[in-house]
């Protein structure tokens, strides 16, 4: 189970299970952000490699007119990925207070 | 525990459903079992990009060795094709030169404490073992 929703603010929420099977879901959100915008991973269980593609490809994109995406409330597990990937080199990742 | 599923990325959710009953029968803590749940993904998906020569379906099986996780992939009915050989990707890139390709076999090569390909009968078999014990 894999959710996406954006708030009236812009801040995107992720929540659940971030697989290959939910590429074009995300991608079809993530497609849309053209600013700097916060996404908030506070309920988000799961993340392979092909949830990574998706915010790699939006990253490199945003980073072609000075905007980033910020990535908050990682869990432990989720944040190891991340590491893991060296993803933590090229994405701003806000720990929690 | 032995199942099988259908080669496609559609399956994802019954492998993962699969996986998460095993995994609380076995008793397997979070860290570990979000190990083997990344790579079964990666693997199964790439069973599903690069065997789809066969439309057989793919068997998923787990069992438990004491402080040790089993789990084997095993897709019938293929050429050769070992996942394991592919070249280590460069993680430590700019934003610029950054590619997804051969990220997920990073990931698991650095999350799993074993993985093995072999090949017969025309099937790829594919063998990983975590440790619950560090």
């Amino acid at each position: 189970m894999f959710s996406i929703t954006v708030k009236d603010d812009g801040e995107i929420l992720v929540a659940g299970r971030f697989d290959a099977s939910q590429v074009d879901v995300a991608d079809a959100v993530f497609m849309k952000v053209t600013s700097t915008t916060r996404v908030n991973f506070q309920g988000l269980d799961y993340i392979s490699s092909a949830g990574l593609g998706v915010l790699l490809k939006t990253q490199k994109r945003l980073s072609g007119s000075g905007q980033s995406l910020i990535l908050t409330h990682m869990n432990k597990l989720v944040r190891d990925v991340f590491r893991i990937a060296r993803f933590d080199l090229v994405f701003r990742i806000e720990e929690d207070a | 525990m032995q199942r099988n599923f259908k080669k496609d990325v559609k399956s994802l959710d019954e492998v993962f459903t699969f996986l998460g009953e095993q995994m609380t029968l076995l008793e397997i803590p979070p860290e570990p079992a979000y190990a083997v749940n990344l790579a079964v993904e990666e693997l199964f998906t790439n069973m599903v990009k690069y065997g789809a020569g066969s439309r057989e379906d793919i068997s998923l099986s787990l069992m438990r060795d004491g402080e040790q996780l089993i789990v084997r992939l095993v897709d019938h009915g293929v050429d050769p094709f070992d996942p394991t050989a592919t070249e280590e990707v460069d993680t430590s890139t700019s934003l610029e030169e950054k590619e997804v390709g051969g990220l997920g076999i990073h990931l698991i090569k650095h999350m799993l404490d074993n993985i093995e390909h072999t090949y017969a009968d025309r099937c790829n078999v594919i063998t990983i073992r975590k440790n619950l014990e560090h």
